[in-house]
């Protein structure tokens, strides 16, 4: 697995406004499904935006596929797609649209990409896309960034506006799309959406990277205790209590199997910042 | 460079904006049906160039739509590339196409309605000069289609670095910069003929630019420098579109 992302001491704010990102450090590596999660206002859009060229970093380095983002090259440029929040959808039919915007992307495949439109259940005949619910026009997009068969595929909040079928689709559709040589990267508050569907989680806190881990070690590491028995014999990390009882993250010394909380985690990671980056550096000292 | 790319982004552009393309050069044909001096031609020319050139990177300013044109997998210079082509040379020829449709088609509206021939009056680009010598008036014509394309080159790049420059007004900035830029090589152009033709004088705080200036009596070299600056221009400000094409962040 090689890196695809790599970025290293990372810092960017906007024109007349504090810093948004400092001493942002990431690597991303090919095969991977990656979470992006964070508050609001911590910079995850602004960091896939700089991934992809839109935005130039103020210090440090990013290289994407070997190459510097803000290079705008046309080869970085077909082995990237980026799904921002907000699209630009122009008013041509599906069809027009894509004999317009996909020979800029010379391993498309148009079969796939009918595919996933008709997974999504999506008109190809559709006559004028801005005329298309925004969730439509996001399953449209999502079909359309897929097929370009990318190596990297980045989306800001994509389950955004889809109806609870549609997210189904949407995860099927994206475990399947992935493979060896490529990795998406998925920014969303919608954590539920990616239950099952990513393999690594990146939790961004105070501007920066604070948690980069592979759901496996999380696993090897953390039990999630979603089922109000309090087991002592794990060191507790994080604890909140619900309506539905006492839900508690401890550091997986027995090696006992649990089900990942996102959730939990996400809260555990951000309560308790120096405690989990300790105990996986432990773990990468051991190694 | 990629003329697929270039080919790509063209294609791009007609498919986008057809129906805005067909309605537009539709309305001017009927325009030039109408109205067909040469000096209203050129000044539709060149005021409706302006407002084409400046509205074609109106994108970049909003985000979704700069993001996507950002995001289009071909190089800044291939983009600014295909903006030239359609600012300028798409331009100019749609204009001197839909001058001479206009016309043919109200020629052929006088002949088969009105019974009446018109001869074809394509002078747009012949300018008539007044001449007095010796007393006498004499009147001779040029072909001025060099001079108004350049005028018009200019003109197209100026405002398209205008737009990559300004959100907002960018067509009242433009102008502004326009006149700015005027005013800058006037005073160059006014300094130079101060250089090799004239003398200064002050006389109670007033500067008296003593120039006798006659074309015919501006040395040979200069009236080239001239030329070859205003030319050079062009370039230099596709130039710096493209700069600022690739320092610009979405």
């Amino acid at each position: 697995m090689k890196n695809l992302i790599d970025i290293t001491n990372l810092e960017f704010r906007y024109r007349n406004q504090t810093k948004l990102l400092s001493n942002l450090n990431l690597e991303v590596k090919s095969g991977g499904i990656y979470g992006l999660l964070g508050k609001n206002g911590e910079g995850k859009s602004t960091l896939l935006k700089l991934i992809s060229g839109l935005l130039f970093p103020l210090k440090g380095s990013i290289s994407v596929l070997e190459a510097e983002p803000q290079k705008r090259l046309p080869k970085m440029l077909q082995g990237i797609f980026f799904l921002p929040e907000d699209m630009a959808v122009s008013t041509l039919s599906l069809k027009r649209y894509v004999k317009t915007y996909a020979p800029f992307y010379p391993k498309f495949r148009l079969s796939l990409f009918y595919n996933y439109v008709n997974e999504f259940g999506l008109d190809p005949l559709t006559k004028d896309l801005s005329t298309m619910s925004y969730g439509q026009k996001k399953k449209f997009m999502i079909a359309f960034g897929l097929s370009t068969n990318a190596k990297i595929i980045l989306m800001d909040e994509p389950t955004n506006g889809l109806d609870i079928p549609s997210k189904g689709v949407f995860r099927r559709i994206v475990a399947s799309a992935i493979d060896e040589d490529c990795s998406i990267v998925i920014s969303t508050h919608q954590v539920l959406d990616l239950d099952n569907l990513i393999d690594n989680i990146i939790i961004m806190e105070e501007h920066e990277i604070v948690f980069n881990q592979s759901i496996e070690n999380i696993l090897r590491k953390m039990y999630f205790d979603t089922d109000n028995k309090i087991k002592t014999e794990n060191k507790l990390i994080y604890k909140e209590d619900t309506i539905k009882g006492t839900l508690q993250v401890c550091e997986n010394i027995a090696g006992e199997e649990s089900n990942l909380n996102i959730e939990l985690l996400f809260n555990a990671v951000v309560a308790r910042k120096e405690i989990v980056k300790e105990l996986f550096e432990k773990e990468k000292t051991r190694l | 460079m990629s003329i697929k790319n270039i080919a790509l982004l063209l294609k791009r552009y007609f498919v986008e904006n057809s129906y805005r393309e067909i309605l537009f050069w539709s309305i001017i044909t009927l325009i030039f049906t109408v109205f067909d001096h040469r000096d209203f031609v050129r000044l539709i020319l060149y005021i409706s160039g302006l407002i084409f050139s400046i509205n074609l990177y109106k994108e970049l300013w909003n985000a979704p739509s700069g993001n996507n044109f950002f995001l289009i997998p071909a190089t800044q210079a291939e983009k600014i590339t295909v903006a030239i082509l359609l600012n300028t040379v798409y331009y100019f020829i749609m204009t001197l196409m839909a001058y001479t449709l206009g016309h043919l088609l109200i020629m052929f509206v006088y002949h088969l309605i009105l019974k009446i021939s018109i001869p074809i009056n394509w002078d747009i680009f012949i300018a008539t000069k007044t001449i007095f010598l010796n007393g006498r008036t004499y009147y001779s014509t040029e072909n001025e289609f060099w001079t108004i394309l350049a005028n018009f080159a200019f003109i197209q790049a100026i405002s398209m670095v205008g737009s990559l420059y300004f959100r907002n007004n960018s067509t009242i900035k433009s102008i502004a910069s326009l006149m700015g830029i005027a005013l800058f090589l006037g005073i160059i152009q006014l300094g130079l003929m101060k250089l090799f033709l004239g003398d200064v004088n002050f006389t109670d705080a007033i500067l008296y630019l003593n120039i006798i200036f006659n074309n015919q009596n501006m040395p040979i070299f200069v009236k080239y420098l001239v030329s070859i600056f205003g030319y050079l221009l062009i370039p230099y400000l596709w130039l710096l579109s493209y700069y600022r094409l690739t320092e610009k962040q979405v």
